[in-house]
């Protein structure tokens, strides 16, 4: 089977996927929603505007029509008229901090919510693919990213677009001429704009990159920690992280050499135009006499240019964060587009009636999209309350079979049926609640133990809860814990000892009434003691359920109503245990090897 | 919060001093051209315009051009090399974090949230990283405008200087408030940060048993009231800013006014000309950049502080288990162990797990343990490659104490394999050469054919390159066990430690393993733990633990003998008696 990465997005996908403009309409589509906040936004930004440019024409009214005519007396007047407008830009200022921030925040929340939602809406073969750290990184430090384009690029962009609107225009009514030559040399912006955006491009998505790669590396090493400590490989650890930690260290200061690039080049280009401002004034005086061009004009003028290219600074400010955030949306993107290969049906069925029946027709799976097959062609029926047990070497695809059964992924080819539905036509949630798994390796949230086994059934009442741990003997391990079962277990469970977990593992299963349960291994880990405790306690819990058991303590399964033998992806055998056992065939080999072996075992240890 | 933390990162920063005196020198040239121009301007002002003297307007009109070029050069050059410095520096902050984290003990990591680690080690140390590039660059930028503006100020007017510097008073205040009621509220922000980022990074980790209960919507819930409680936080840091940030303009623009006024009067009063008015009036205006300055830079250090709390929690960590004489473990050991009145418990609030416990191991032994779960099996075994260390009493090898080995060396001598397997998201190949990355192909496949993985991996189109997917799912449990069993055979330890790792692994596959297995752990101590008999064919001779102790020890047929402990739990319950009685006169007669 080929395990290519699917899904994997680092992998030094250079390429683009998506167009800038589709990316923006993917941002503007979670923007809909506070339209009226977007307007309300606009028009303080719009009164804000027109109160800076107000304020330079006052002060140029305040000299050319009161200072150089002396009106002393009178000056008092113009002054007020400041005041009130400084007084004015206060009130929106503080209207248009709170509001902008209001609205990044809000967009910033939905995206991170809506991401989440689709995100753990996939079906498991994405999550085989990924690595967590990865998604992780997109949930929280992409998406920050966005939030600081909102709040710092995007708000200043508007209010200044607005205020270089307005200036041209005032400019134009001041002197047509002054304007002309002032904007002389905004092309040249443009064009250093234009020339790097690629790079700029490309250095964000590499830092977006590695800062996924950190956490990614960061999460494996805490993960792994134990087996990492075991070999003592920490040195080669710190190597492999010193390295992404270079890359990322490389791709910030390739962003800060090209936004720098940007930054001073405008600086200069605005000071040019200062210089262009006052030798046409010379020039317009001397052709035309003193008076047209008089110094508060230029003095206005050379404001106004300062104010000109504020815009235009804050559009750097704006061009670098805005490309840092579509490196970011980008990543968001990717996760909204993805399909999930299980879907929801659009018109689900609910069962007349829930008794538990499977049936699994002809069902060929693969995980690799056809090239090898983990199961191949699997038929068998399972009547409502029965337990069947799947027997089998490792590998074989119990696991995978027991998968299905849940549609964690759907069959290749064939079909499960639940109570006669085709687990294609069921709700998710129906399926969810009714059919149970417990896997493997038990995971165990970092929350208390009561929480953890409630998970299963958000529901279930204390009473069910301490009933069932005290049938299969978990009231013992939570009585040695200090805080009982409001102890915090610790991440994945760490704190608590396999078998423990398993028990937890196996208690949330229970709580939870399952129509049909699959217990895969559960508790592989646990003593023939305990294990045999359970068995009696699943025996009354589960007594109208169907149960399907996978185990390898071959011992345990005496009791089941049927034996399935899986070889390779495929049904070999299948009868009672005394069935089996009278056929020798496969299971009896097993059964006997295990006997075998744990006599060998005995044996050896008893010379 | 003490405010150690940020000056820790400023010490960081010391071994880049030559980069900031060099950025600060550009600084200097590209602001003082900067400040220069409306100098220029003044001159051209009053000279060409009022008394239409054109002799000096070409020198000043190359001037004006000569200077913004220099400050726009400038400024780049000091950017650069304040940036280089910064990103320098964060990049050891973040090794530093990543190699005192590996250092860290197991019980550190038994006690953090994931998600809360993940953004000490990459969203504070952002936080840390924008303090570090823009603050240095704003507060040097700041600080040069502010004094710059104040020399000239002074120069053009002291009367209206006074003035202004009298009526800005309160700005003080203001920028005092508004970072004492930022601080605490970024600090707060760090943390739930961290919180969004724990829900996620767990929901995507034990996404099998949320889509096992169709617990979609519980994680959902969770996470959006996280995400909510991250939100009302940001909100609240909104208002603050909202409050303070306009006051300060507010401020300003009335001592503009007042400016305007008084500035008026005396020019009418012809006290001062109308050119050295505009002039004092543009530098007044020029003046909101530092302080806009103040006010972003101390959003910056608050988030930075907070940002560095968090990260130098764990960089000021001292981890744990600590060698205290570092004795070097050369060739391999004999693999003696004792445990000498072992006493350990992983808190103080909890009973102690491990209760006097006296064991002894000659070198190359083979001896199992077998007890019910929670009785303390791993534990026991976990203070052998000193993952932890006992309250009371030692762990010796080739007796002395594990405490005084180097604790790579001792460890490199111990082949581990935990319960809870663990596989990189990398290849076959790379995860069974994990302790010895250097290994011949000839010696992976050796290990495999041990682990007997050789066969199944054939199979796979990829072979050995076949990468298995995060903590290796996608591979079965049974082949997991057997990468993981792979990975210690290569390790070639003296000590062998299997803690249950055949749980998932048919009989069939678990004797051939046997069987192998036996040949290569030849002369090298081993302990397995096992709740299965057959996997007491490796072993010599039985421990039974119960509650932390060791309660039965012998052979099976010693134990089997006293009907007690391991009577009860395991071989009642296992063997089947008939069978038993017949395979077990097979063997007899095939031996005899
Ligand atoms: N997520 C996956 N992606 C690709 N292959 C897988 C995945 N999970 C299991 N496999 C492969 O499918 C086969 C059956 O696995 P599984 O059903 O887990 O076996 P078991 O019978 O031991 O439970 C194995 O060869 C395994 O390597
Ligand atoms: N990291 C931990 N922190 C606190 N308690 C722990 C931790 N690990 C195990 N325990 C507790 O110590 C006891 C012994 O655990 P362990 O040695 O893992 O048992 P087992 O014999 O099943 O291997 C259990 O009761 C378990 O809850
Ligand atoms: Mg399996
Ligand atoms: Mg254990």
């Amino acid at each position: 089977m080929s395990f290519a990465k699917r899904f994997s997005q680092d992998t030094s996908r250079k390429e683009r996927e998506f167009s800038d403009l589709e990316l923006l309409r993917f941002f503007v589509g979670f923007l809909k929603p506070y339209s009226k906040l977007i307007l309300a936004i606009l028009g303080v930004l719009i009164f804000g505007s027109f109160l800076a440019i107000l304020n330079p024409l006052v002060l140029k009214i305040a000299i050319d029509n009161y200072i150089i005519p002396k009106r002393r007396s009178e000056l008092w007047k113009i002054t007020t008229i400041y005041l009130l407008v400084v007084l004015s830009t206060w009130i929106t200022d503080i209207a248009r901090i709170f509001l902008i921030s209001y609205l990044g925040q809000r967009t910033v929340y939905d995206i991170r919510n809506d991401t989440f939602e689709r995100l753990i809406d996939l079906s498991m073969d994405f999550y085989e693919s990924e690595e967590s750290g990865r998604l992780t990184s997109i949930l929280t430090n992409d998406i920050d990213t966005i939030a600081d384009f909102l709040r710092n690029g995007l708000t200043d962009i508007i209010a200044n677009l607005m205020r270089l609107i307005g200036l041209v225009a005032i400019m134009l009514w001041l002197s047509p001429g002054l304007t002309v030559v002032t904007l002389l040399v905004t092309p040249l912006v443009g064009i250093i704009f234009y020339y790097l955006r690629k790079y700029a491009r490309g250095a964000y998505r590499s830092i977006r990159q590695s800062v996924a790669k950190l956490t990614s590396k960061l999460a494996e090493t805490i993960n792994g920690i134990l087996v990492i400590k075991v070999y003592a490989q920490e040195e080669r650890l710190k190597g492999e992280f010193a390295s992404i930690n270079e890359e990322n260290y490389r791709a910030n200061i390739k962003q800060n050499v090209i936004v720098s690039l940007i930054l001073p080049s405008i600086k200069t280009l605005s000071s040019t135009a200062i210089l262009l401002i006052i030798a046409y004034a010379l020039w317009r005086n001397q052709i035309a006499g003193q008076t047209e061009v008089s110094v508060g004009l230029i003095v206005a003028f050379i404001r106004y240019e300062g104010m000109l290219f504020d815009p235009i600074l804050s559009l750097t400010m704006f061009y670098s964060l805005f490309q840092s955030a579509l490196a970011a949306l980008e990543r968001v993107k990717r996760i909204s587009n993805q399909e999930s290969s299980v879907k929801e049906p659009e018109n689900s069925v609910i069962p007349s009636d829930p008794l538990g029946e499977i049936e699994i027709d002809d069902v060929w799976f693969s995980y690799d999209g056809g090239k090898t097959f983990a199961l191949k062609g699997i038929t068998l029926n399972i009547a409502p309350g029965e337990s069947v047990a799947l027997v089998g070497h490792t590998g074989a695809g119990k696991t995978t079979l027991g998968k299905l059964i849940l549609r964690y992924y759907d069959p290749t080819q064939g079909a499960i049926r639940l109570d006669n539905v085709d687990l294609r036509k069921l709700s998710l949630d129906y399926i969810g609640r009714r059919i149970v798994l417990v896997p493997q390796d038990p995971f165990l949230f970092n929350a208390p133990i009561v929480e953890n086994i409630r998970f299963g059934n958000p529901e279930a009442s204390i009473d069910q809860i301490l009933r069932v741990s005290k049938l299969i003997g978990l009231d013992k391990v939570v009585a040695k814990l200090p805080e009982g079962y409001d102890s915090i277990v610790g991440p994945r469970g760490v704190q608590l000892s396999q078998g423990e977990k398993q028990l937890l593992s196996f208690a949330r299963a229970l709580v939870s009434n399952p129509l049909v349960i699959v217990l895969d291994e559960a508790t592989a880990s646990v003593d023939p003691f305990t294990e045999y405790e359970i068995q009696k306690a699943t025996e009354t819990v589960l007594e109208h359920s169907t149960t399907i058991v996978i185990a390898h303590r071959l011992s345990t399964l005496k009791n089941v109503d049927r034996i399935v033998v899986l070889e390779n992806g495929k049904i070999t055998e299948e009868g009672t245990w005394s069935e089996l056992i009278e056929l020798k065939g496969a299971f009896y080999d097993y059964y006997r090897a295990q006997v075998l072996s744990e006599m060998k075992g005995i044996i050896r240890t008893s010379n | 919060m003490s405010k150690g933390e940020i000056y820790q990162v400023l010490l960081e920063t010391k071994r880049y001093w030559h980069y900031y005196l060099l950025s600060l020198f550009f600084m200097i040239l590209s602001v003082g051209s900067d400040l220069w121009i409306p100098l220029v301007i003044r001159e051209v002002i009053d000279e060409a315009f009022i008394r239409e003297d054109y002799s000096r307007l070409t020198f000043s009109l190359a001037m004006i051009l000569l200077l913004a070029v220099l400050s726009g050069g400038m400024n780049f050059l000091s950017r650069i090399t304040s940036e280089v410095a910064a990103q320098k520096t964060v990049k050891d902050i973040r090794n530093d974090v990543f190699d005192v984290l590996v250092r860290q003990d197991i019980a550190f990591f038994s006690s953090q949230e994931t998600g809360q680690l993940l953004t000490r080690g990459t969203a504070d140390i952002e936080a840390i990283r924008r303090f570090l590039s823009m603050g240095s660059r704003i507060s040097m930028q700041g600080l040069l405008v502010y004094f710059g503006l104040l020399i000239l100020l002074w120069n053009i007017d002291r009367v209206l200087l006074s003035l202004v510097v009298f009526l800005g008073l309160p700005l003080v205040f203001i920028m005092a408030m508004f970072g004492k009621k930022i601080g605490p509220l970024f600090i707060k922000q760090r943390k739930l940060f961290g919180d969004v980022s724990t829900v996620a990074q767990e929901t995507i980790e034990g996404i099998t048993v949320v889509k096992a209960y169709h617990g979609e919507k519980i994680q959902k819930n969770i996470f959006k009231s996280q995400n909510h409680r991250y939100f009302e936080l940001q909100l609240q840091i909104a208002r603050e800013r909202a409050i303070y940030i306009p006051l300060v303009f507010l401020t300003i623009g009335v001592i503009t006014g007042l400016v305007i006024y008084l500035g008026g009067v005396t020019v009418i009063n012809d006290v001062i000309s109308i050119g050295t008015f505009v002039a004092f009036i543009t530098y007044l205006v020029m003046l909101a950049l530092p302080i806009r300055f103040v006010a972003w830079f101390l959003a910056l250090y608050e988030q930075a502080r907070a940002g560095s709390a968090r990260v130098y929690e764990i960089l000021n960590r001292k981890p744990r288990i600590v060698e205290t004489e570092s004795v070097p473990i050369s060739g391999s050991l004999k693999g003696d162990i004792f445990f000498e009145d072992v006493t350990f418990s992983y808190s103080r609030s909890t009973p102690p797990v491990l209760r006097n416990l006296n064991l002894s191991i000659k070198g190359g032994e083979k001896v199992a343990i077998l007890g019910s779960i929670g009785s303390g099996k791993t534990t026991l075994v976990n203070l052998i490659p000193r993952f932890y260390d006992p309250d009371k009493g030692r762990v010796l090898i080739d007796g002395i104490d594990v405490k005084k080995y180097r604790l790579r060396d001792l460890r490199k001598k111990i082949a581990f394999v935990g319960q809870d397997t663990f596989l990189f998201s990398t290849s076959l190949k790379e995860n069974i050469a994990f302790a010895k990355p250097s290994a011949s192909m000839e010696e992976i496949i050796r290990a495999s054919k041990i682990a007997q993985l050789h066969d199944f991996i054939e199979t796979l189109p990829e072979g050995y390159e076949t990468l298995v997917g995060e903590r290796g799912v996608r591979l079965s449990g049974g082949q997991r066990q057997r990468v993981a069993i792979a990975r210690a055979i290569l390790a070639d330890a003296s000590i062998l430690i299997l803690d249950d790792t055949t749980s998932s692994i048919d009989s069939q596959t678990e004797q051939e393993l046997h069987k192998a297995l036996a040949k290569v752990v030849e002369g090298r101590t081993v302990i397995i733990i096992t709740q299965r008999l057959g996997n007491l064919r490796l072993a010599d001779r039985i421990l039974l633990l119960k509650d932390g102790q060791i309660v039965e020890e012998g052979t099976h047929s010693e134990l089997l003998a006293r009907k007690g402990l391991y009577w009860d739990i395991y071989a009642s319950r296992t063997i089947d008696p008939k069978l038993a009685e017949m395979i077990l006169e097979n063997l007899t007669q095939e031996r005899g």
